[in-house]
């Protein structure tokens, strides 16, 4: 675990809701409750992993966490190290374009986050323009500086994207969340589109410049055996709720809620003599416009029980650091990942 | 040629070309697989290394300009026999227009595409997709072709399957659209199922699902399975033997326990160390491979892996191509490490 626990970002009772409109000619305008009152903290230093399915509002709590979406409700407030707090949510846009220094951004798909008319070299020094960090010669040397420490040579800087593979362009959008020096970056499915042989490669280069740069990253993923790989820490979301958050090892080893014991018992083990025994879950991950009353996971619960359908359980810590939203977390006995 | 009683598809040496104006891409240099009735083959491999393109022409659907050079695809099968017998033909040698090659795909051979979303139809239902293929490559009416199609999606886990039927494909979600694309691949009980990285799109949760339906439909229509997938987890769980494939070339073979605890190939070897496992212990770095895969247009002398390879041995791997040493069981690599 960590030695100090000095806590950078506190997300309090965040909610995003998009509007959608349904009914005969969009006349009934209805929300997709993509976020739905999620609250933690993120540690200084430490990689807090995000999982869940697709839809479960994972990403939208990502972007949220930059204000890359105005949120429906609930604060952000990031404690920087000799700095007062400051809750990114009530900010002007003149202190937002400030405080973006401090907090960026990696992107899943490096062939549609990077503009293909623009160089490597415009392309890193692009944040450093638009902060005004820096000017002149200084933008050449640390676009420089910051493309070597990503294991990118001086040539790939005057070339345009389309002539990197999907690995190098990673390498690319990560130089450009590094350039500013941030203390937090928040890494949405880094690695998801890559080959193995590279993912190894950013998974180490990412390790790397943690520890280099002492930085902080919300790391959110699908793939359960890189999250166990890169995190301290691990929330899992279903349909707009956080509904579990643990140290990884505990989270994975000893799981407190139903939705969590199902994800690890799906893990497929690169091992063929551990043959995975998945928990089946009823039906599908229901619509985030409608969702299900009380604990949205109910209509899908092996353990549910009617109390379920009635009330929403309490976000709550079980034991020192594990969080949990589930009305039995005390009395089920739940399996871990078997490995 | 002739087939072991127990194979049910061979390709030998096949070899597949690009001529692109950028010029020309080697897309299989000489691939051999066997596939063995009612076992599941795993291809793995990365992105360019010719997994989809080998799939592709078995069912003789390269993409154009695409083209079979050389090499053989054998087929056991009893269409285009009158009297029930089997026959082996090479679908690397007919006509993909030919009706012998329309009978074959899809009352032979089937496959699941990787995207749910875009391999069906959006202007026809479901049921009339489904169906579709019972109408063609089964003498049968259209009543009984939709009392099977409903059996089919039963099977294969859909609820209120009469109803669902009807509907169209927008109205499924992507783990359902999967489990009807399996339903339309097995309603012909074809012997061979190609499945290319079936579960890639899909979550966690719902990917478990179809594999465990994949391994129980096998058992029951006793069907072949050839499984494309990137994901090393996948194939342990669901591959009888396994085929390590790196840019158009078969460099391992082996028993899915082979390839997973005895690897030979040092990019198999690399590839299992570079997948992070669950531990539960702090971790290091990960053994990642070196360097990038090849542009396509570049054609790599000797072994394709050498420029990344940890144990090249110097003036061998740059210029020979490596043949194929024999471990026994039916272990088979292509390196230069175990050569005497």
């Amino acid at each position: 675990m960590l030695s100090e626990q000095r806590i950078l970002v506190e997300v309090k009772n965040l909610r995003k809701f998009f509007p959608v409109r349904r009914g005969t000619f969009g006349l009934t305008k209805k929300f997709v409750r993509a976020v739905d009152d999620v609250s933690f903290v993120i540690y200084r230093g430490e990689t807090l992993g995000l999982v869940g399915e697709s839809g479960s509002g994972k990403t939208t709590t990502g972007r949220l966490l930059l204000r890359g979406y105005e949120p429906t409700a609930g604060s952000v407030i990031y404690h920087l190290p000799d700095a007062e707090a400051m809750d990114i949510m009530t900010m002007t846009k003149r202190q937002l374009w400030e405080f973006r220094k401090h907090a960026q951004m990696i992107f899943q798909d490096p062939y549609s986050s990077l503009n293909p008319r623009m160089t490597v070299r415009d392309i890193i020094a692009e944040p450093l323009i638009a902060t005004k960090s820096a000017r002149g010669e200084d933008v050449s040397q640390r676009v420089i500086e910051t493309a070597k420490r990503c294991q990118l040579s001086i040539e790939h800087l005057r070339r345009y994207p389309h002539a990197f593979s999907g690995g190098q362009r990673q390498r690319i959008g990560i130089a450009r969340a590094l350039v500013l020096q941030p203390q937090f970056i928040v890494c949405d499915e880094p690695v998801s589109a890559l080959d193995v042989s590279i993912q190894a490669q950013i998974l180490n280069l990412l390790k790397d410049l943690q520890t280099e740069f002492g930085l902080t990253y919300l790391f959110i993923a699908h793939d359960l055996s890189v999250v166990e790989h890169i995190c301290n820490r691990v929330g899992v979301m279903y349909l707009g709720n956080l509904v579990e958050m643990a140290a990884t090892e505990e989270l994975f080893y000893h799981p407190l809620h139903p939705y969590t014991e199902a994800l690890m018992s799906s893990i497929p083990e690169a091992d063929p003599k551990v043959k995975m025994q998945p928990i089946k879950l009823s039906g599908e991950i229901p619509s985030p416009i409608d969702p299900p009353s009380g604990c949205a996971f109910h209509p899908r619960c092996q353990y549910a029980q009617s109390i379920c359908a009635e009330s929403k359980p309490e976000w709550r810590e079980l034991a020192p650091g594990h969080f949990v939203a589930c009305h039995f977390a005390e009395s089920l006995q739940l399996r871990g990942f078997v490995g | 040629m002739q087939l072991n009683p127990d194979e049910l598809i061979r390709i030998s040496n096949l070899k597949v070309t690009f001529p692109l104006t950028e010029g020309t891409v080697q897309a299989l240099d000489g691939v051999s697989l066997t596939i063995k009735k009612g076992k599941v083959l795993g291809v793995v491999g990365e992105s360019g290394c010719g997994k989809s393109i080998t799939a592709r022409s078995i069912l003789r659907i390269i993409p154009p300009p695409g083209r079979i050079d050389d090499g053989e695809i054998w087929l056991r099968t009893k269409i285009g026999t009158s009297n029930g017998h089997e026959q082996m033909i090479d679908l690397a040698k007919i006509d993909p227009n030919s009706e012998m090659m329309r009978q074959i795909r899809w009352g032979e051979i089937s496959m699941v595409f990787q995207e749910p979303m875009t391999s069906f139809s959006a202007y026809h239902t479901l049921g009339d997709q489904i169906s579709e293929a019972l109408l063609i490559h089964r003498n049968v009416s259209r009543r009984e072709a939709r009392q099977r199609t409903i059996e089919m999606l039963e099977r294969v886990g859909i609820p209120n399957a009469s109803t669902r039927f009807n509907q169209y494909p927008h109205e499924f979600s992507g783990g359902m659209r999967q489990r009807a694309m399996i339903a339309m691949a097995l309603i012909c009980n074809p012997s061979l199922l190609i499945a290319d990285e079936p579960t890639t799109a899909l979550d966690v949760t719902i990917q478990a699902q179809v594999l465990e339906l994949m391994q129980d439909l096998r058992k029951d229509f006793g069907s072949s399975i050839l499984f494309i997938t990137h994901n090393l987890g996948v194939i342990a769980q669901i591959a009888d033997e396994v085929s390590i494939m790196y840019l158009g070339k078969v460099v391992e073979h082996g028993s899915v326990t082979d390839i997973f605890h005895d690897p030979k190939h040092p990019y198999t070897v690399d590839l299992l160390s570079a997948i992070p496992k669950i531990t539960g212990q702090k971790k290091d770095r990960l053994v990642a491979i070196e360097g990038t895969i090849p542009s396509p247009f570049e054609r790599v002398a000797g072994c394709p892996f050498h420029p990344r390879c940890s144990r090249i041995i110097q003036g061998l791997c740059e210029t020979q191509v490596p043949s194929e040493i024999d471990f026994g069981n039916g272990h088979t690599v292509r390196c230069h490490l175990y050569s005497k």
